[in-house]
């Protein structure tokens, strides 16, 4: 449990930067709506990116109050020796680990064989969406089997 | 994946254990014993283990393994 709690410490401390550097994302978002700095994509008309800096702070604050969600329940729990243990069996159950396993290793099947249909179907229309979809899938495999020759060694 | 027939809630009753307090004594939650006890979820050798433990029995007594003996 001492181990769980220092590691709780670290993550409480990456949680609070990340939530920062999101809050600094937003006031700027909402300083460039203002006009009062210049903070705008280069692409698309005026109107384009007054939207898109609309979804860069919708984002900021969206993932922002996720995120100091997590940290206020994880500042709780390290005040209060019960809501560790439970905090620490809800993260560590080797059931959740099984369901989250298996259900990344689907997903991962599944969006490998959607994005190479996609690819191919795409590719008769547009050739840069074509190009794009099969880089990321073929960034995603390699990516997947790199951790299984990881996994592979290690275990 | 194939399912397992165990004695835990058996052994609950005659403990007059919840599954909440047995989960809490084992370290895991109550829908993992839930998922054990129905024999959707087959628990690793270390839980396996801790549970047999917490009755004072060995794995084979909670545990039925018959059918991976055909």
């Amino acid at each position: 449990m001492k181990e769980y709690k220092e590691k709780l410490k670290t993550t409480r401390v990456i949680l609070a930067i990340a939530v920062l550097i999101l809050f600094a994302f937003t006031v700027l978002s909402v300083l460039s709506e203002c006009g009062v700095i210049h903070f705008a994509p280069v692409a698309g008309d005026g109107h384009w990116q007054s939207r898109w800096r609309g979804f860069i702070c919708g984002a900021s604050v969206g993932i922002g109050a996720m995120i100091l969600v997590g940290l206020i329940r994880i500042s709780k729990a390290m005040g209060d020796e019960k809501e560790l243990k439970k905090l620490y069996v809800k993260e560590n159950d080797e059931r959740q680990r099984q369901i989250y396993i298996s259900a990344r290793s689907l997903a991962m099947q599944i969006f490998v064989i959607f994005g190479l249909v996609a690819g191919i179907v795409v590719g008769y229309f547009n050739v840069t969406v074509s190009i794009t979809v099969l880089a990321c899938v073929t960034i995603h495999s390699l990516i997947g089997l790199m951790c299984k020759l990881y996994y592979s060694r290690k275990y | 994946m194939c399912s397992m027939k165990t004695r835990i809630k058996e052994l609950r009753k005659q403990h007059k254990l919840s599954q909440e307090e047995l989960a809490e004594a084992v370290g895991t939650t109550r829908q993992t014993i839930t998922s054990i006890e129905v024999g959707k979820y087959i628990a690793s050798l270390p839980l396996a283990y801790k549970i047999a433990h917490h009755f004072g029995l060995t794995i084979e007594e909670v545990f039925d393994f018959s059918d991976l003996e055909d």
